[in-house]
């Protein structure tokens, strides 16, 4: 992989860090009427180390309408 | 069973402009409720895997929206049995939901980590490839000279913090930081930045490299102002004041 491109791998994998951080930690907490059991927040936890090791490449994450093929890389 | 996914909640009323593709490749959209809407998706009723796919579709419906009007962004997998129930909540929780989305208004998230060498101490890393053989009185020494590592770390990481965070506060609306949650990374800022002083704070970061040659900046964002909802959170959940 060139240069441009393995740093453009990089800062996709710190953005998917940095979201996950944010998206599990942070925000606005509510009482869903859905609750999580404890077994189910730590299966979350372990999915997110597990993640955090084999997260290799980023991809790409625009929007698409439902139902069309997200592009990938 | 079919649930309601809750991604987060807006003023109203401001169409959507164009479809938003939720988790599950499902449409988003809008209840609105005393001037307020909440922004979400049908869902089956089991927690999403928080994996790369499913946080950047979340991170993604939020941020589309976040273009074009505030938006509170809700913690991932806040699930709803019906759409009474997220009407409740925003019946409920309407005035926290108001103020916190004036708060916002304008203005985006910045994050910041700086990382630093830690002043070095060949003593300390002898000490722990030497495992946890030796004496009880050896232990003790080891665990002492530990603490006294810690200590002086903290110390100098304290001072090096105070003299960043310093330019960046001036920059910001307010400020969220936490100093040395490991050896390695000094501290850890999010900044609620108005918009159009985002460039002066990419500029604040620029010269920062160059005077502190030393430490290693790496600066995210715009993101939705993850940081800065606290106080809009639900009063029967339970994080509340975390």
């Amino acid at each position: 992989m060139d240069n441009a491109g393995s740093a453009y791998a990089q800062e996709r994998q710190i953005t998917l860090l940095e979201t996950l951080d944010r998206l599990l930690n942070k925000g606005v907490v509510v009482a869903g009427d859905v609750t999580l059991s404890v077994a189910d927040v730590d299966l979350i936890y372990v999915g997110l180390r597990l993640l955090i090791s084999s997260v290799e490449t980023a991809r790409e994450w625009g929007l698409s309408t439902c139902g069309e093929v997200r592009a990938g890389k | 069973m079919e649930g309601i996914y809750l991604y987060g909640i807006v003023g109203f009323p401001p169409a959507l402009t164009g479809e938003i593709c939720g988790l599950g490749e499902t449409p988003v959209f809008l209840v609105p409720h005393g001037g307020l809407a909440a922004l979400v998706g049908p869902s089956p009723l089991a927690p999403w895997p928080p994996d790369e796919i499913h946080l950047t579709r979340h991170e993604a419906v939020v941020e589309k929206v976040m273009g074009s009007r505030p938006i509170l962004p809700v913690r991932f997998n806040t699930l709803f049995r019906s759409g009474e129930a997220v009407i409740a909540l925003l019946d409920k929780q309407s005035q926290p939901f108001r103020s916190a989305l004036d708060r916002v208004a304008g203005k985006v998230e910045l994050g910041l980590r700086v990382l630093w060498e830690p002043p070095g101490n060949p003593e300390a890393r002898l000490d722990q490839e030497a495992g946890e053989g030796g004496s009880g009185t050896e232990y003790l020494n080891r665990r002492l000279r530990d603490q006294r590592r810690q200590t002086s770390l903290r110390a100098a990481g304290e001072q090096v913090a105070q003299k960043v965070q310093a330019r960046f506060r001036s920059l910001a609306v307010e400020s969220w930081m936490r100093r040395l949650s490991t050896d390695r990374l000094l501290l850890s800022g999010a900044y609620l930045v108005e918009r159009d002083r985002v460039d002066a704070f990419r500029e604040g970061v620029a010269k920062a490299r160059e005077e502190f040659s030393s430490l290693s900046f790496l600066l995210t964002g715009p993101w939705p102002p993850y940081h800065f909802v606290n106080g809009a959170h639900d009063d029967t959940g339970d994080a509340l004041g975390a």
